[in-house]
C-alpha cells in the first residue's frame, strides 16, 4: 500500500512512513481533508459517516471496490443503481465497495493545493489503493469529471498507459452503450444488469491478478473480456465508415475475442431485492427519500427513449417484496417520504393495490409517497386519492409533445384527452400546480407542433381556474431533443441550435400570452450532449483535450463553457457536423439492404437493428405501435394498452397480449402470470380494506378509556401507540427538551442537515413525534440557535412533541443507538404545556476557541510583525469593531478592557 | 472572554432570536484575521454550552435547568426527567 502511494504523484508519503498500520494512514488522510474541509463549500459532501454507510475493519477486507459517481455527492446518493451494487458488493465477505463522488471545483484545487488524494467517503483511502475502480456513467456531461477523479487519485488516464499495480477501470450506466468516446480511458466496460455481472467480473480479475501465472495487463483484458457483457475497448479496432465518415469498431482478428458484445440481463430482478439499508444522506440528496424500483423495463416502446431499449424486457418486482423494502426502508432510514420509481410506473400490473395497500401503512407512519414517470393515462382518481393521503409533492406528466401528430410521431401513447383527464383528477384530489415535459426539436417537428405545447399549457390552466376555481399555475418545461444510439431515432439530425433558440423563443412569447411558466433547457448543452452520445472513439481526444483546458461539470450551467468546448474540437482538429448529421440506414438504397454500421453497433442490445428501422420507418409516417406485454383497449377509438384497473381486470386481462418480435423473444406466459398475480393482489386488498374498516370501530373503543388513564403507563399504553394517528384525535401528547452533542465527525453537516437527520433518527428509534396539523403535517420539533458549517457543540438544545411518554434512560438508549457517530444525546426533560419557545429562552452562548490552532498563530506572528495590537488606540479600534455586533450589556466597557488584557496574555502565551 | 487554559479561549456571546455575534467575528477582531483563516478557524471553534437565563412555565414541576447548564460540572450533564 505505502509503495503504491509513495508512487502516485500527489503522495503523502512522508506521513505515512511511519505509520504502522492501514488505519493509522487514514486517519492522517482525514487531518488532511480536516484542513481543507472549512474552505469548501458543502463539506459534508466529502467526510462520509452517514447512517447505514458500511465501514469494514481492513483486516476483514481482501478487495477494495471503489464505487465512483462523477457528479456531485448530492446527485449521486440518489442514483439507484449504486445503491444496489453498494449493498449487494458489500455483503460478499472480504470484499468491501466504498464510494467516491467527483469533488466540486472549489474542493478539487484544494485537493490539488494540498497534494491530498481523491479519498473513498468510508475509510478515506485514496482511490489509487482500490483493486477495481467502477464508475457509473449517466449522462454523457460527466465524462471530463471522470477524468478529474483519475487524475486525483493519481491513475493514468489512458488505459493504455495503466499496469497490473494500477485498479482495474471500468464503466457501466446507460451511456457505455456508445461509450466510445470514453473507450481511451476505461479498461472494461460493462454492458447491461449490474448484479451478476459486476461480481463476476471483480471476481475474475482479482482471480486472474493473483494467479501466481505472471499474467501481462493485456493478457488479464483479454480474459476479462470472455465474461459475456464485458467490452474491453483496447481489443477492438477501428476503422472510418464510408456512409457517415465516423469510426466504426471492427470485428477483431482474434476469434476468441467476442463480436458484438452482448448485453447481460438478469432475468428475474426478485433474485436480488432492492436494497432498505443504503447510506441515508448527510446533505440532502436531490431524491432524498425511500425510493424503489418497482419494475426494469418499459412496455411504451417511445421512440426517442434510450432506457426502453436498453432495459428491456420488462421485470416486475413481486410487490410483497417491494412492500417489506419501502416498510424495512423508512424503518432503518428514518425516511419520511418513499416513492415507487420506474420507467412506466402505470404500466407495472400491480400498481393500483400495491398504491392502496401502502396508501394504509404509509398513513400510519406519516409517511408521504409519490410515483414517478407516471403516464397521463394512468392517472386515476384511486391513484391520486393514495398519493395525496399524507402529503402532496409535485404533480407531474409528461405529454412530451404538445399535438396528436407528434405525440403519435414519438409512439407516446397518450392522448390530449388523458392529460385534460389526469390533471382533473389531480385538481380534484387538491393540487394546484402542474408541471408537463416536452420536447422540441423532434423529427417532422413543425411550428405547429411547437405552439401545441403552449395551448396544451393553457387548456390545463384554464381547465383549473374555470372547472375547479383555483388559482392554478402551470409549467411547460421544453428540453432539446437529443437522438439516442440504440433508438428508432438514433438515425435522426439533431436540430441545430439557431432553429432550436427560435422555436424557444416563439414557446415563451406563447407563455407570456396564456400565463403559462415556460422553462426551456440550455441549447449549447444539449447541442454538445447530442455530439457525445453519437460520438466515435475520436471524441476522446478532444474530452481530454476539454478537461485539459478546465472543462467540468458541464452539465451543470454555472460550469457549462460551450466556447472551450468548441475550441477543443478546433484544436484537435474534430468537426462537430458529423455527429449531428442524418445517418444513412441502409448501405444502398434498397428495401433489405444491410443496415449501415453506426459507431455504438458492435454492442448487442439484444433488440434488434431491423426492429429499430421498423420503427424509425412507421414513426415518419406517424405510425403508432400500442405497448407490448399488456392487453390492448380501444380509448376513443385509439388502441392503447394500460395495467388494468380492478373493475376491469376480468374483462380485459384475458385479451391478447402484444408483441412486436423485437428481439427479446419475452415469455408472453410470464406477462400473463404477473397479470394473474396482480389480480390476486388486487382480490387481497380488497380484503384487506375491509378488515381495516371493520378494525377501525374496535380500535376507537379503548381510546376512550385510555384517555382517562394519561398519565399511566401499561399494556394499554401499547394499545394507544400501535393505533393510527388519523384514529388518535385526543391522543395525549408529551413536550420534552433534550441536549445533544454534535461532535467533531459530523460538525460539517449545516443546521438545516441536522433539522433533517434528527426527526428520521426519532423515527429510527421507534419514537412517536407529534405533527402539525393541516395539508403538509411537519414534525414538531424546536431547535435552538443554529451552529455554524464546521463548529462542534457540547449541549446543543432541542425541544420536541412525542405521543410517548418517555423516560430519560429509555430516550437515551433508544435514540444513541441510532445516530451516527458524532451526534449523541445527553439528557432528556419533560417540559410543562405552553412552555416558552427554545429560541426565545436561549440567550446566551458559550463557546471555546483552541489558541493554538495554526491560524492564530500565523495571526499572532503578523501582529508581531506589524506591532499590532501593542498601543491602546490599536485595542480600541479592535473594540470598535466589536461593538458594533456585540451586546453592550454582555460587553461593557470594563469587560472590554479586561478582554483586552486577557488577549495581550493570550497573545504572549501564544 | 476568559482563558480555560493556557491554549484555549471561552467566549461567551449573547444569542437573540434574530442571531447574534458569532465567535469567529470576536476573534478575527481581536487577532486581526483575513477571510480565509476565519473560515479555516471557524472549523476548530466548539459551543460548550448555552445558557437559558429566564426559565418559564412551571416552576414547581421543573428543575432549574438553565442553572444546570450554568453550572460547573463539566459537559455530561445529566437532568432528571419530570416523568421519571
Amino acid at each position: 500500500v505505502r509503495s503504491r502511494i509513495a508512487g502516485i504523484h500527489f503522495g503523502l508519503e512522508r506521513d505515512l512512513v511511519d505509520c504502522p498500520t492501514f488505519d493509522q494512514a487514514n486517519m492522517n488522510y482525514r487531518e488532511a481533508l480536516d484542513s481543507i474541509l472549512p474552505l469548501v463549500e458543502k463539506p459534508a459532501r466529502y467526510v462520509g459517516g452517514e447512517w447505514n454507510a458500511v465501514h469494514k475493519s481492513t483486516a476483514d477486507v481482501s478487495t477494495r471496490i471503489a464505487l465512483c459517481f462523477p457528479d456531485t455527492y448530492e446527485i449521486g446518493m440518489s442514483h439507484l443503481g449504486l445503491k444496489i451494487l453498494y449493498s449487494l458488493l458489500n455483503k460478499r465477505e472480504g470484499w468491501a465497495a466504498e464510494r467516491v463522488y467527483a469533488p466540486w471545483p472549489d474542493m478539487e484545487a484544494k485537493l490539488r493545493e494540498r497534494e491530498i488524494p481523491l479519498l473513498s467517503l468510508e475509510s478515506y483511502t485514496p482511490l489509487g489503493d482500490f483493486d477495481v475502480v467502477g464508475f457509473s456513467l449517466q449522462y454523457e456531461m460527466t465524462y471530463t469529471n471522470v477524468l478529474t477523479m483519475l487524475d486525483l487519485a493519481g491513475i493514468p488516464l489512458h488505459s493504455s498507459e495503466r499496469t497490473l499495480d494500477d485498479p482495474l477501470v471500468i464503466a457501466g450506466g446507460p451511456t457505455v452503450y456508445s461509450g466510445e468516446p470514453v473507450a481511451d480511458f476505461i479498461d472494461v466496460f460493462v454492458i447491461g444488469d449490474g448484479e451478476e455481472a459486476f461480481p463476476e467480473l471483480v471476481s475474475r480479475y482479482i482471480e486472474l491478478r493473483d494467479s501466481g501465472f505472471e499474467l501481462t495487463r493485456a493478457q488479464v483484458l483479454k480474459e476479462l473480456a470472455q465474461i459475456e457483457g464485458m467490452y474491453v475497448p483496447s481489443l477492438y479496432p477501428t476503422s472510418v465508415s464510408a456512409h457517415h465518415g465516423l469510426l466504426i469498431v471492427d470485428k477483431p482478428d482474434d476469434q476468441d475475442v467476442p463480436f458484438p458484445i452482448r448485453r447481460r440481463v438478469v432475468k428475474d430482478i426478485n433474485q436480488f431485492p432492492f436494497p432498505s439499508d443504503s447510506p441515508v444522506p448527510a446533505i440532502e440528496a436531490v431524491h432524498d427519500r425511500v425510493a424503489i424500483e418497482i419494475a426494469r423495463g418499459c412496455v411504451d416502446g417511445c421512440r426517442f427513449c434510450q432506457a426502453g431499449t436498453i432495459y428491456r424486457p420488462v421485470r416486475e418486482r413481486d410487490p410483497k417484496q417491494i412492500v417489506d423494502t419501502i416498510l424495512d426502508g423508512i424503518e432503518k432510514g428514518g425516511y419520511d417520504e418513499t416513492s415507487l420509481t420506474s420507467l412506466s410506473t402505470a404500466d407495472y400490473t400491480c400498481l393500483e393495490p400495491l398504491v392502496k395497500m401502502l396508501g394504509a401503512e404509509l398513513e400510519r407512519r406519516k409517511v408521504s409517497f409519490s410515483v414517478s414517470s407516471l403516464r397521463a393515462s394512468g392517472v386515476t382518481e384511486s391513484l391520486a386519492r393514495e398519493i395525496a393521503r399524507v402529503r402532496k409533492t409535485g404533480f407531474t406528466i409528461a405529454p412530451e409533445a404538445g399535438t396528436q401528430r407528434m405525440r403519435d410521431v414519438i409512439n407516446k401513447n397518450i392522448t390530449e384527452q388523458d392529460v385534460i383527464n389526469s390533471c382533473s383528477v389531480a385538481f380534484e384530489e387538491g393540487w394546484s400546480a402542474m408541471k408537463m415535459y416536452f420536447m422540441i426539436g423532434l423529427p417532422t417537428e413543425t411550428d405547429e407542433d411547437v405552439q401545441g405545447i403552449a395551448e396544451l399549457g393553457r387548456k390545463v390552466r384554464e381547465l383549473g381556474r374555470t372547472r375547479y376555481n383555483k388559482n392554478v399555475k402551470a409549467t411547460c418545461s421544453a428540453s432539446y431533443f437529443v437522438p439516442k444510439p440504440h433508438t428508432p431515432f438514433q438515425w435522426c439530425k439533431q436540430e441545430d441550435v439557431d432553429s432550436i433558440k427560435r422555436k424557444q423563443r416563439m414557446l415563451k412569447e406563447l407563455g407570456r400570452r396564456y400565463r403559462i411558466d415556460v422553462k426551456v433547457h440550455h441549447a449549447e448543452t444539449s447541442l454538445l450532449e447530442g455530439i457525445i452520445s453519437r460520438g466515435d472513439r475520436n471524441l476522446c481526444k478532444v474530452i481530454e483535450r476539454a478537461w485539459r483546458m478546465g472543462c467540468r461539470f458541464d452539465g451543470w450551467s454555472e460550469h457549462f463553457d460551450f466556447a472551450k468546448w468548441m475550441n477543443a474540437f478546433e484544436l484537435e482538429g474534430v468537426a462537430i457536423e458529423p455527429y449531428l448529421q442524418e445517418f444513412p440506414v441502409r448501405e444502398f438504397d434498397k428495401p433489405g439492404a444491410p443496415l449501415v454500421h453506426l459507431p455504438w453497433d458492435h454492442i448487442d442490445t439484444l433488440v434488434k437493428r431491423e426492429f429499430n428501422a421498423r420503427e424509425y420507418t412507421k414513426g415518419i409516417k406517424a405510425k403508432i405501435s400500442p405497448p407490448c406485454e399488456l392487453p390492448v383497449k380501444i380509448i376513443d377509438g385509439r388502441p392503447t394498452a394500460i395495467a388494468p384497473s380492478s373493475e376491469e381486470f376480468e374483462r380485459v386481462a384475458s385479451q391478447p397480449l402484444l408483441c412486436y418480435a423485437c428481439g427479446l423473444e419475452c415469455d408472453l406466459t410470464k406477462s400473463r402470470e404477473h397479470l394473474n398475480k396482480a389480480f390476486a393482489m388486487h382480490e387481497e386488498v380488497r380484503t384487506y380494506e375491509e378488515r381495516i374498516a371493520s378494525v377501525k370501530d374496535v380500535i376507537e373503543q379503548p381510546l376512550i378509556k385510555l384517555e382517562r388513564a394519561e398519565g399511566q403507563r401499561g399494556g394499554g399504553a401499547e394499545e394507544i401507540t400501535s393505533a393510527p394517528l388519523h384514529l388518535r384525535a385526543s391522543a395525549p401528547v408529551f413536550r420534552y427538551r433534550a441536549t445533544f452533542e454534535k461532535g467533531e465527525q459530523v460538525k460539517y453537516l449545516s443546521h438545516l442537515d441536522l433539522t433533517r437527520a434528527l426527526p428520521r433518527a426519532f423515527r429510527r428509534a421507534k419514537i412517536k413525534l407529534g405533527y402539525s396539523a393541516g395539508y403538509h403535517p411537519m414534525p414538531l420539533i424546536q431547535y435552538g440557535p443554529a451552529l455554524g458549517v464546521g463548529t462542534a457543540g457540547n449541549n446543543e438544545l432541542i425541544d420536541f412533541d412525542s405521543l410517548d411518554e418517555l423516560l430519560e434512560s429509555e430516550f437515551l438508549e433508544r435514540m444513541n443507538t441510532v445516530l451516527p457517530a458524532g451526534l449523541r444525546f445527553k439528557s432528556l426533560l419533560g417540559l410543562a404545556a405552553g412552555s416558552q419557545s427554545l429560541i426565545k429562552e436561549v440567550n446566551r452562548a458559550e463557546y471555546c476557541v483552541r489558541l493554538d490552532a495554526p491560524e492564530i498563530e500565523t495571526a499572532v506572528r503578523r501582529m508581531h510583525s506589524e506591532e499590532a495590537g501593542s498601543t491602546a488606540e490599536d485595542v480600541q479600534e479592535i473594540h470598535r469593531n466589536l461593538s458594533c455586533r456585540a451586546n453592550p450589556a454582555l460587553l461593557n466597557a470594563s469587560e472590554r478592557i479586561s478582554a483586552s488584557k486577557l488577549m495581550c496574555d493570550a497573545i504572549r502565551s501564544s | 472572554l476568559s482563558l480555560i487554559d493556557d491554549f484555549s479561549l471561552s467566549i461567551v456571546t449573547e444569542v437573540s432570536p434574530n442571531g447574534g455575534v458569532k465567535p469567529i467575528e470576536v476573534m478575527a477582531a481581536v487577532y486581526g484575521l483575513t477571510q480565509t483563516e476565519m473560515t479555516s478557524l471557524s472549523s476548530r471553534v466548539r459551543r460548550l454550552r448555552l445558557y437559558l437565563e429566564k426559565q418559564t412555565g412551571e416552576p414547581g414541576k421543573l428543575p432549574d435547568f438553565a442553572a444546570a447548564l450554568v453550572s460547573e460540572q463539566g459537559d455530561e450533564l445529566r437532568v432528571a426527567s419530570s416523568h421519571s
